[in-house]
């Protein structure tokens, strides 16, 4: 999500499902909507039934999406950089863009500073030694301080919505010519000449008609009256360069001008029925609810904080509304947090907050259990033994723990790990604590799809035996550890003690309190608010989450509602639920109008100026801001504008997405000397569990998935989604199942350098053989994560293999996200 | 039973009735003749709707369908009985393709007027007719019994032939029953008592007479 | 199943004359399965096993996607996936929904001989009672599609009811309602009918020349058809290009004329002999001394003289003697 981020300013899919109505096109590439998402994905049919929608699938496997796509293009495992750089450079070379729309809402025409460099693979700034960047260099020319005069006439938006004065560097330079020759439209020119189809062909196993032909109809939506979609999954963030490759995505979307507009965006398909909200309300280390950042070593004061952290206006039409309003949101989740211990003379209990020095992910925390650094960790919805990635590590690292503490409706793979199929329990001293929680159809609570709709649902069937939900149990244990601290005191209580437990039963809040606390209220009155531009900096609001401000006013829990009316017969359906931020559906929905405000096409508006207001879609955009003002569309960005060029520490690794080969490729990169990510973060002794380049041990190509019959690893307990599809298999090539001698429904074993499974051998002609480089031929191997040593019911009871236990310990540059969808194995019959 | 009283003593006794048929014949005969009737009026119920109710006569239709084969397997027992008993008198020999000529003759009058032996041709007809068809449908029959071990189209052409083989089956029993005690008066008492009068046995089977009273004198 | 729900009924098996409908309602349901929409999910397997709270068979994975390798007594409807190489070099990958495509000419219901078993409904819904079924299978060689599935525990044979149990009470079939694609869509015959043509038509446009909708009439149609892409693949999809149940020259045609021909002949049988016996009555030997005398005189033609057996002197004639 970081990666969406970089490019339009929110990290969350742009548009949402409904929206898939109005495509022209779909590019579906590291995602099977029709297996993972077919609710949402009917629409894309809808689409192509009424308006003759194409849908062209990109992946490494031919699946059910591309069983009912138009067309289907094989892929080489973890080459999507260089496939989007492929299409980058087409629409740039056959003038495929929206011109109109790259001038107006790109930050094409800004012009790069002298010292940002590109040289064979790395960008400038590379620490060898250190693996990172210093990202100084990735960065705008500025004029001079006391540039242009801003527009100080005041705009009839409310005042959160002005724009401020010029920050310290000055605002960016632009050319509006898009001539100059250090312009981000340049520099993206030469950046992706070198991604030819000729290079994607030997590079992604493409052939190079069909990637033309795949290029000109996907580009051919780079005009006013046509829209297309990039729909993708965790086929392309499960990548050391996953943030990259979306970054790409992003940038050929705003090329054709096809963000902000209905039926059009990068549409990010989420995993899970409540990913989006976890995201939302801050299940990565890295960000407090609402996305803000988590304050860092340095920043000891909210001042320092404010200092470094919000975006600073880059140009005078930037609205920059995030950057301008940060603190508005920090004190009011502080107040939310800490209620009267937070106060202005404590600096609303900022210095409360964690200050991590380093790196918190999933992937460090195991990490440092497997170092001895960590007494415990409590695992609430998650198995890392089965989550992975290279399942007998992450076994290893929480058998060194003192104790494990398990959340979950059901046994997993980490409440048994000490008793699992090889592993001697009296030698595991881990004591495993299984606390039995409720699961989501017995109990309240919202979720919030890959859209951003938050759909509140209701207690369906009593809680079984035991369980209690997990909002009983996080509250006893915040309870206790305050009587712990209030008892017998400790280094520092105060963050803990001051930490707000206002519900009717402290011990027990409900789920619909939880969400009116997140809604925020005024402190004063003590009512609900109604959206976030009334939040305060001086305490007098709190928000639990900012984004979420408006989900349940006193007009009650609007995440509630169910109406059906759809005045503009564009499918918004604003009384449907509710959709962060402010009941928007499209995201930056401003680019999809002209500079006059008239929408690119009159058909599907998704604004239009009024006259006096934008209406439509809830404007993301001051709602009476004239066009003639001429702010920028992208309110949550400095620039004011989407970024091509993405500048600074948006990323760790690039201001333009570069092709890099995975941890384990069976190729040397093509396009430069790097043939790994640069970047990428590698544990201490990981190195010697990753194969070679071309490692002739490893030869063959494995991605993991899953498949609709399944949801994770949870569905292994019912019986009819088990008889649906049994057993833990392995797909692959007809060509190399003859080669070894392997019969379709037969036993296979798949080892990597770092475990090896076993299962039935699908052989299918799904899994082509891809020739890439000079002729070289490669074999890609699927399998599926949802089996488990816990996995079955009753007969069907069947101690399975984890296709983690083969994936490699590293993770995205950026995020740390694992490398879960390219990796290399051999094969066997067994 | 009657003999002729007034017959005078110097006449050479000899039986006035001939034996024709053994307990072990007659039982098997009986066997095959009320399996075969319990297959024909069950065989009916499954193949004609409107003869649904005969299945009643078995106890419902799913006792019925349940015993059809199993009786069936009895029926085929029997059959084979016969054709281990009976094959040798039932060879087709020479004067067997005259007596064909002459079945228009024997259809009018009941009579060949030829030297025929223990079974006209007509018999041995009927004879292997019964053993062959009776092979059809125990052919056709096992796989109505296990439908589900193969496929539809098999199964079709099974029903087909079987019902075929019935229909040639019923069509044989008809004259068989209908020559056996109404038309021919005498031949009955064969597969009751076993024994023809000589009366009989001179007029139909004239060869078998003479051999038959050969081995009396 | 068993109930027959306030349904109007049509027909029933082995009992002729058996249609019940006086009432004004005739209207006829009908399932379609939009083949271009859909994904191959199973949730129309599960979810008819769901309603129906089907046994769960102990599957296994035999090289495929698919979950059985055919339908079971417990398991009437079945997603079937079959990779097929296209001329041009791409691949298709045919997934079809297989279970009872609710003829409008049974095959099974004509086949039946049990009376009531198989019903069908006056809105098309071919339904099965168990409790008449004798377990014959006639309706699995009956079916054109090979639905029916024998349970040889409890000697039965069961099918997909097109949740007859809920259509009875307007709602629509599991399977209907658990489509997320809107793959399988449920109404009036004639709705149906009348949106597989018209996507057939977007089909044709979009490049499948041969897109066709799947209604046979040598079934009489179906109250579940297909819209099918791939029109000249009906093999490879599992689907009899032209099942016939009426035609003279189907097998079940031909068993069906057998059927009237042996029913004539052997009441014509029947008939004749009894004419015969009326017109020529019982042929009784000649008397006794002129049998044997024939018998010996036979026996001089054809044999090498020998010992005439003593023949009996000629007795009285005694017309009655026949036993």
């Amino acid at each position: 999500m970081a990666s969406l981020a970089a490019s339009f300013g929110r990290g969350a899919m742009t548009n949402h499902w409904r929206d898939f109505r109005n495509s022209d096109a779909f590019l579906v590439i590291g995602a099977n909507p029709a297996e993972n998402h077919p609710c949402g994905w009917k629409w894309a049919f809808v689409a192509r039934d009424e308006r003759g929608a194409k849908i062209i699938h990109v992946d490494p496997r031919f699946t059910r999406t591309s069983a009912t796509a138009d067309s289907y293009l094989a892929i080489r495992a973890g080459t999507d950089v260089a496939f989007f750089g492929g299409l980058i450079n087409y629409i740039l070379e056959n003038e495929l863009y929206h011109e109109d729309y790259v001038r107006l809402h790109t930050n094409a025409g800004f012009v790069v500073a002298d010292d940002f460099e590109f040289t064979d693979g790395l960008f400038s700034g590379y620490d060898d030694e250190a693996r990172t960047y210093d990202t100084t260099t990735w960065d705008y020319a500025h004029e001079s301080g006391d540039a242009e005069p801003t527009d100080e006439e005041d705009t009839p938006g409310s005042d959160a919505e002005k724009p401020a004065d010029p920050p310290d560097p000055g605002f960016a330079v632009v050319d509006e010519t898009l001539q100059d020759p250090r312009c981000v439209f340049q520099l993206l020119k030469q950046h992706y000449a070198r991604y030819t189809a000729e290079m994607v062909e030997r590079v992604c196993g493409i052939p190079q008609d069909k990637f033309r032909e795949m290029a000109a109809t996907f580009g051919a939506t780079g005009t006013a009256d046509k829209v297309g979609n990039v729909v993708y999954a965790v086929g392309l963030t499960h990548h050391t360069g996953g943030l990259q490759i979306i970054r790409a995505a992003g940038i050929v979307q705003l090329l054709l001008g096809n963000v902000g507009r209905p039926g059009g965006g990068v549409n990010a398909e989420r995993g899970h029925a409540n990913i989006q909200g976890n995201t939302d309300n801050a299940i990565s280390w890295e960000i407090l609810p609402g996305y803000l950042a988590i304050p860092r070593p340095g920043m000891e004061t909210m001042a320092d904080y404010l200092d470094k952290v919000p975006a600073k206006q880059l140009r005078p039409t930037s609205i920059n509304y995030f950057g301008t309003n940060y603190a508005k949101f920090l004190v009011s989740t502080l107040k939310a947090l800490y209620g009267d211990a937070a106060t202005p003379d404590n600096d609303y209990a900022y210095s409360f907050v964690p200050k991590p020095a380093g790196n918190s992910s999933w992937l460090t925390i195991h990490n440092e259990a497997r170092e001895g650094r960590l007494e415990g960790i409590i695992y609430s919805g998650f198995t890392g033994v089965t989550v992975g990635p290279d399942s007998n590590r992450m076994a290893e690292s929480i058998g060194k723990l003192k104790w494990l503490a398990i959340l979950d409706p059901y046994q997993t793979t980490g409440s048994e790990f000490w008793r699992a199929p090889g592993i001697d329990p009296s030698a595991v001293q881990t004591e495993v604590l299984f606390l039995p929680a409720t699961d989501w159809i017995s109990k309240d609570g919202a979720f919030t799809n890959s859209g951003r709709w938050a759909q509140w649902k209701h207690k369906a069937l009593p809680a079984e035996g035991e369980s209690r939900d997990d909002n009983w149990i996080l509250a006893q244990l915040m309870l206790r550890l305050q009587a712990l601290y209030r008892d017998e005191g400790g280094a520092f209580p105060d963050p803990v003690l001051a930490v707000t437990m206002a519900y009717a039963d402290p011990g027990n809040p409900s789920a619909a309190e939880i969400a009116k606390e997140i809604n925020g209220k005024d402190l004063a009155t003590g009512l609900q608010l109604s959206t976030f531009a009334d939040l305060k900096d001086d305490g007098t609001t709190s928000t639990g989450n900012w984004i979420y401000c408006g989900s349940f006013t006193e007009a009650g829990n609007q995440m509630d509602r169910r109406g059906t009316d759809d005045p503009t017969g564009m499918g918004y359906f604003h009384n449907w639920a509710w959709s962060w931020p402010a009941n928007r559906r499209v995201l930056y929905n401003r680019a999809s109008a002209d500079a006059d405000g008239r929408p690119w096409d009159t058909s599907r508006a998704g604004i239009r100026w009024n006259g006096t207001r934008w209406v439509g879609d809830v404007p993301d955009f001051p709602a009476t801001s004239t066009p003639e003002e001429a702010m920028g569309a992208f309110i949550m960005t400095g620039e004011g504008v989407g970024r091509l060029f993405a500048p600074a520490n948006l990323t760790a690794d690039g201001p333009f997405p570069e092709h890099y080969e995975q941890t384990e490729s069976p190729i040397a990169n093509a396009f430069s000397a790097v043939d790994k990510h640069p970047v990428a973060f590698h544990y201490d002794g990981v190195d010697a569990t990753f194969a070679s380049v071309g490692d002739p041990d490893y030869p063959y190509v494995a991605t993991t998935y899953r498949v609709t019959e399944h949801e994770h690893f949870v569905t292994q307990h019912v019986p009819y989604l088990v008889e649906s599809m049994p057993d833990f298999f392995v797909e692959l090539p007809v060509e190399l199942a003859a080669e070894k001698g392997i019969r379709n429904g037969g036993r296979v074993r798949v080892r990597s350098k770092r475990g090896e499974v076993e299962g039935v051998a699908v052989v299918t002609k799904r899994m082509r053989p891809l020739r890439v480089g000079d002729d070289k031929i490669v074999y890609q191997i699927g399998i599926p994560v949802h089996w488990h040593y816990e996995s079955g019911t009753g007969e069907q009871k069947d101690s399975a293999s984890m296709a983690n236990l083969l994936t490699p310990y590293i993770g995205d540059a950026n995020v740390r996200t694992p490398e879960y969808k390219g990796f290399l194995v051999n094969v066997e019959s067994a | 039973m009657t003999t002729t009283t007034s017959a005078p003593s110097v006449l050479i006794p000899e039986p006035q009735e001939i034996t024709r048929y053994s307990l072990v014949d007659r039982i098997v005969h009986w066997g095959v003749a009320i399996t075969f009737i319990a297959l024909m009026l069950s065989g009916m119920a499954l193949a004609y709707p409107r003869l649904a109710w005969l299945s009643g006569l078995f106890g419902g239709g799913q006792t019925m369908r349940a015993a059809h084969p199993w009786i069936g397997v009895a029926f085929t027992v029997g059959v084979l009985a016969m054709l281990v008993m009976w094959a040798r008198d039932m060879r087709f020999r020479r004067g067997d393709g005259e007596w064909m000529r002459r079945i228009g003759r024997y259809t009018r009058e009941g009579h060949s007027g030829l030297d025929v032996g223990r079974y006209n041709a007509g018999q041995k007809t009927y004879y292997w007719v019964v053993i062959v068809v009776s092979l059809i449908l125990l052919l056709s029959g096992i796989p109505l019994w296990y439908p589900w071990m193969l496929s539809s189209g098999w199964n079709q052409w099974s029903r087909l032939v079987h019902h075929a083989a019935y229909l040639v089956m019923v069509g044989g029993f008809v004259i068989h029953v209908y020559m056996s005690t109404a038309l021919l008066p005498g031949t009955m008492t064969a597969m009751t008592t076993g024994k023809v009068s000589r009366r009989w046995a001179a007029w139909h089977h004239p060869r078998w007479y003479r051999e038959q009273a050969g081995k009396g004198s | 199943m068993s109930t027959e729900l306030g349904l109007n009924v049509r027909r029933k098996s082995a009992t002729p004359s058996s249609g019940t409908n006086i009432r004004r309602d005739g209207l006829e349901v009908s399932k379609i399965v939009d083949i271009d929409l859909c994904i191959g999910c199973k949730a129309c397997e599960v979810a008819c096993k769901e309603w129906n709270d089907l046994a769960v068979d102990e599957t296994f994975n035999f090289g495929s996607y698919q979950s059985h390798e055919d339908l079971t007594p417990a398991t009437w409807d079945l997603m079937r996936f079959n990779e097929v190489d296209l001329p041009n070099g791409d691949l298709a990958w045919l997934i079809r929904k297989d279970s009872c495509l609710h003829c409008d000419e049974p095959g099974c219901l004509l086949a039946c001989p049990a009376p009531g078993a198989i019903v069908q409904y006056e809105n098309g819904i071919v339904d099965f009672d168990q409790s008449k079924c004798i377990g014959c299978q006639y309706c699995i060689s009956g079916c054109p599609f090979d639905i029916p599935r024998f349970d040889s525990e409890t000697k039965k044979v069961y099918k997909c009811t097109m949740c007859v149990d809920r259509v009875a009470n307007s709602l629509e079939p599991a399977c209907v309602k658990s489509c997320p694609t809107g793959a399988i869509k449920y109404g009036s015959r004639h709705d149906m009918i009348t949106y597989g043509e018209e996507k057939v038509a977007k089909l044709q446009e979009r490049g499948f020349a041969n897109a066709t909708l799947y209604n046979p009439s040598g079934v009489g149609g179906v109250h579940m058809m297909y819209v099918v892409p791939r029109g000249e693949m009906l093999g490879e999809y599992g689907l009899p290009g032209d099942p016939d149940v009426r035609g003279n020259t189907s097998l079940l045609g031909l068993l069906r004329n057998l059927r009237g021909i042996g029913a004539i002949a052997t009441w014509a049988g029947l008939i004749g002999v009894g004419l015969y016996w009326l017109r020529t009555g019982r042929k009784f030997p000649p008397p006794e001394n002129i049998a044997v005398a024939d018998a010996i005189a036979l026996g001089h033609e054809t044999e090498p003289p020998a010992p005439a057996p003593d023949a009996p002197s000629a007795g009285p004639r005694d017309e009655g003697d026949e036993t």
